[in-house]
């Protein structure tokens, strides 16, 4: 018999597990892969004693176990995820830099997706086979078949070229002295520079929309699907004869259960926006965590690729451990299993 | 009541309006494939750092926009002793840094010895060579070489002269002894030059901001922008939008053919064309058979289409040899290799290979996404064909290239890759190119080692006289092209970046491009309209 506290407890452990696994297997692969990395960073002209000694200052030149533990020395002492040959910064730097602007952007396209998403998917589920329920399923075939970067060139083509509501892309400087998560938005909000707030979010609607359309298209199928299969249910026919009133039986007898398999997508999706918006932030020039991991990756910059790497497995163990949380929540039987 | 509010509504909008107009100044909004990753310049040698790096900093000599000879900057004179090996320079006095403090000669001694003692950037001009520079007072700096070498001059256009004292106020640790970490941390975003522009704003992958600044010494004119903001754009639908809606009024020179094109087409947009010293090689490799037979090289040489080749990268100069025609030493009188079939044959003939071609695929690699040069090694492989060799075209990711370029065994039998002079004489891109002590690089597929050709090359670089090098420069070309023929030269890279002709003017859209590519980007030279 476990308690709730132990059971975060155990799946927090698991995950570290996993990203330890994990950070070691990309430093084995970047070693394998052929090509060196400071060479590539020095250029062909710098003399072979300045890339020694620097290979010699980024542990290069000792073995990889050597090299790994003084790595991850670096991380759970100093939070010191080494030097980037790309940007020439610290990793720790570029990741406070880059990936704050990316939560953002995901977190905006996940409110629009568990809204829109569930929103489009009630809908179609309640007026079944009717023109509404035919008309959202046509456009979430749509949505989940077009690319968002398609999406992207027609908002950036209409909302920003022709009719000029938005900016073609981009995004506003955070003023060193409000910066307190990185993510313009927020700041601007906590600290009521509401000018910066508006312009900001301005420039966060078209990037937004167009990484989560797909993603709400997805989520209006599924919630669809898992609305549909339980209103043939017995509860729901025994709710409606004991003279429940419609909508709380739709609220909370039908929207509940239904929620769970809705979840367990949304948490996936959002975890997997953070990789998505590459195409979506090269297009609307947005300086995000996206563009600069896939960067990272085309330069072999070792530390930036093992960095990169463990954020988004964090993103993932996180969301993870979150959907479990949240399924938890919304179903007994699960919360019961975690404490028997 | 509500007549007075409207009064005071349109009195603040006019207000607001003149604030605009009287403070705002004038901005130029430019992009770039990419930001610079830091403004410390002795540790960068890409085009994008030095578009910024030139407006920064200031050199002791600067080229002249007619040849790149060196003209008088920093260094109002300078005299050379008979030996070659001691340079000694004049400085001006009143150069004011950004901080307001004098530049001094302990400026450029510090900035010559912090370029040597961190060996990256272009330190290799000096490294071997600047065997110590001396403060003989405030305004004269000597440096001494440890062996003539006749680019000395030009070779300064890559010495940005740093604020030693401001450097020095932001150390932190590092590998460089009691200089801590040499300045490069703080020198990631901030700049700490004398040049006609400061940074204002940098946010790597993103943009850096500019604003003129106004103590410059030599004077910088009223309608030079007043702040220059050069924003990362890559993404070539984005910029045609940006431009079409008047967001930049000058793109970056990378735009492919298509783009172009679109961006041509649009009302007041201009396209300048800045020719590179940098020229599009097909590397033969010259250790491997059966390319390292001169006479198959000489007919792959004769087989290859140029015009078809110049169709796809249109309004780009053919080239005949390995230096880019504006260079001190390129040999006018080099004829290089044309398009003809029977000649091409006869070559092959005389090839130990020509029976048995079936035995020997050539393999041709070319970097993923590099422009159109896969179109290129298309074309090549059809040209080939036509002589019966026949071409394996390997694609391969940036990094597999060049680990692929680092030992002979692996390298293909060709390559295509654009190769780059670094400093404007032909010596940079021979040295580049065919030195034996240059082998291993990506710039190298020839593997040429070569002890004449090293010989000629070592003569010629330790060579103080101008007309004299220029001579050796010029028969090396010759022995290059007409003797060993390692590489195919098909043409000069060429910058053509659109520009709203309707907001500034600048000597590159007027058909007067600086010889070196990152010079035609010094803002100081801009006209705003």
């Amino acid at each position: 018999m476990q308690s709730m506290p132990v059971f975060i407890l155990k799946r927090l452990l698991y995950g570290v597990l996993v990203l330890l696994m994990l950070s070691f297997v990309i430093f084995s692969f970047i070693r394998i892969i052929p090509g060196d990395p400071v060479r590539m960073s020095l250029g062909p002209t710098v003399s072979e004693e300045v890339v020694q000694k620097i290979r010699h200052e980024l542990y290069f030149d000792r073995p990889l176990v050597v090299q790994y533990v003084h790595w991850l020395g670096g991380v759970i002492l100093h939070g010191d995820f080494g030097q980037s040959l790309f940007t020439k910064r610290a990793v720790s730097a570029d990741i406070a830099e880059f990936l704050p602007r990316t939560i953002e952007l995901a977190l905006f396209s996940a409110i629009l997706i568990l809204v829109f998403g569930i929103l489009l998917g009630t809908i179609s589920a309640l007026f079944r086979d009717s023109w509404l329920d035919n008309s959202v399923r046509l456009l979430s075939y749509l949505g989940v078949v077009t690319p968002s970067y398609a999406f992207a060139i027609f908002f950036l083509l209409g909302f920003a070229y022709y009719w000029k509501v938005f900016p073609l892309g981009g995004m506003p400087t955070l003023p060193p002295e409000i910066r307190t998560t990185g993510m313009v938005a927020f700041d601007a909000l906590i600290h009521g520079r509401f000018a910066l707030l508006g312009n900001a979010l301005v420039h966060l609607f078209l990037p937004a929309v167009s990484l989560s359309l797909g993603s709400i298209a997805y989520q209006a199928r599924i919630h669809r699907s898992a609305m549909i299969d339980n209103i043939g249910k017995d509860y729901i026919a025994f709710a409606y004869v004991v003279g429940v009133p419609r909508r709380i039986v739709i609220l909370k007898h039908l929207m509940k259960p239904s929620f769970i398999p809705s979840l367990t997508i949304f948490g996936l999706q959002v975890a997997a926006l953070l990789g998505n918006a590459f195409l979506i932030e090269v297009m609307f020039r947005y300086p995000g965590f996206s563009q600069y991991s896939l960067r990272v990756i085309m330069a072999k910059d070792p530390y930036g690729i093992v960095a990169v790497t463990l954020v988004f497995g964090i993103v993932f163990a996180i969301s993870n451990i979150l959907i479990d949380l949240g399924i938890a929540r919304l179903d007994p039987r699960v919360r019961l299993r975690t404490t028997e | 009541m509500k007549r007075l509010a409207t009064m005071l509504v349109l009195c603040l909008t006019f207000l607001m309006v003149l604030g605009v107009v009287c403070l705002g100044g004038t901005t130029l909004r430019t992009t770039i494939t990419a930001t610079p990753e830091t403004l410390d310049p002795a540790t960068v040698i890409g085009e994008n750092d030095w578009k910024v790096a030139v407006n920064l900093y200031d050199f002791l000599v600067y080229p002249s926009s007619e040849d790149a000879s060196p003209e008088p900057s920093v260094a109002s004179s300078w005299e050379v002793s008979d030996d070659s090996l001691t340079w000694t320079f004049h400085l001006n006095k009143g150069i004011k840094f950004h901080d307001g403090s004098e530049l001094t000669a302990e400026d450029v001694k510090f900035s010559m010895d912090r370029m040597i003692a961190i060996g990256e950037g272009y330190a290799y001009f000096f490294t071997e060579r600047v065997a110590e520079t001396e403060v003989v007072d405030d305004y004269t700096v000597v440096f001494k070489l440890s062996e003539p070498f006749g680019p000395f001059l030009v070779t300064l256009y890559r010495l940005a002269i740093l604020n030693k004292d401001l450097v020095l106020a932001n150390l932190a640790d590092g590998t460089y002894g009691d200089h801590g970490d040499y300045g490069r941390g703080y020198l990631l975003s901030h700049d700490a030059g004398s040049g006609p522009y400061t940074a204002v704003d940098f946010q790597i992958r993103n943009y850096v901001k500019l604003a003129k600044f106004s103590d410059y010494w030599q004077g910088i004119s009223e309608s030079a922008p007043d702040t220059v903001i050069a924003t990362e754009v890559r993404d070539a639908a984005t910029t045609k939008m940006m431009m079409g809606s008047g967001e930049i009024d000058l793109a970056h020179g990378r735009q492919e053919m298509t783009t172009l094109n679109a961006l041509a087409a649009m009302d007041d947009i201009a396209v300048a064309s800045i020719p590179e010293m940098s020229i599009n090689f097909f590397m033969l490799n010259t250790k491997k058979p059966p390319t390292d037979d001169v006479h198959f090289r000489k007919a792959m040489a004769y087989a290859t289409d140029y015009d078809a080749m110049l169709a796809i990268y249109p309004g780009s100069p053919r080239a005949l040899g390995p230096v880019p025609p504006q260079l001190f030493g390129y040999a006018e009188d080099l004829t290089g290799y044309q398009y003809d079939l029977d000649l091409a044959r006869q070559e092959l003939a005389l090839s130990p290979y020509a029976d048995e071609l079936d035995r020997y695929p050539i393999d041709v690699s070319y970097i993923q996404g590099n422009g159109d040069t896969a179109k290129l090694c298309l074309q090549f492989a059809a040209n080939m064909a036509q002589i019966g060799i026949k071409v394996n075209l390997v694609e391969a990711p940036w990094v597999l290239f060049c680990n692929k370029e680092e030992s002979l065994d692996t390298s293909p039998h060709v390559t295509n890759l654009f190769a780059n002079a670094s400093y404007p004489e032909a010596g940079a891109i021979l040295e580049l190119k065919y030195a034996s002590w240059t082998v291993g690089g990506w710039n190298q597929n020839e593997w040429l080692q070569d002890s004449v050709f090293d010989s000629m090359l070592t003569e010629a670089l330790t060579t103080a006289d101008a007309d004299a090098r220029s001579q050796l420069y010029s028969q090396m070309q010759h022995y290059i092209v007409d003797d060993l023929c390692p590489s195919i030269y098909t043409f000069l890279s060429v910058l053509r970046p659109a520009y709203r002709s309707d907001v500034f003017r600048w000597p590159a859209g007027e058909g007067h491009p600086h010889p070196i590519a990152e010079f035609n980007f010094n803002y100081r030279f801009f006209e705003m309209l």
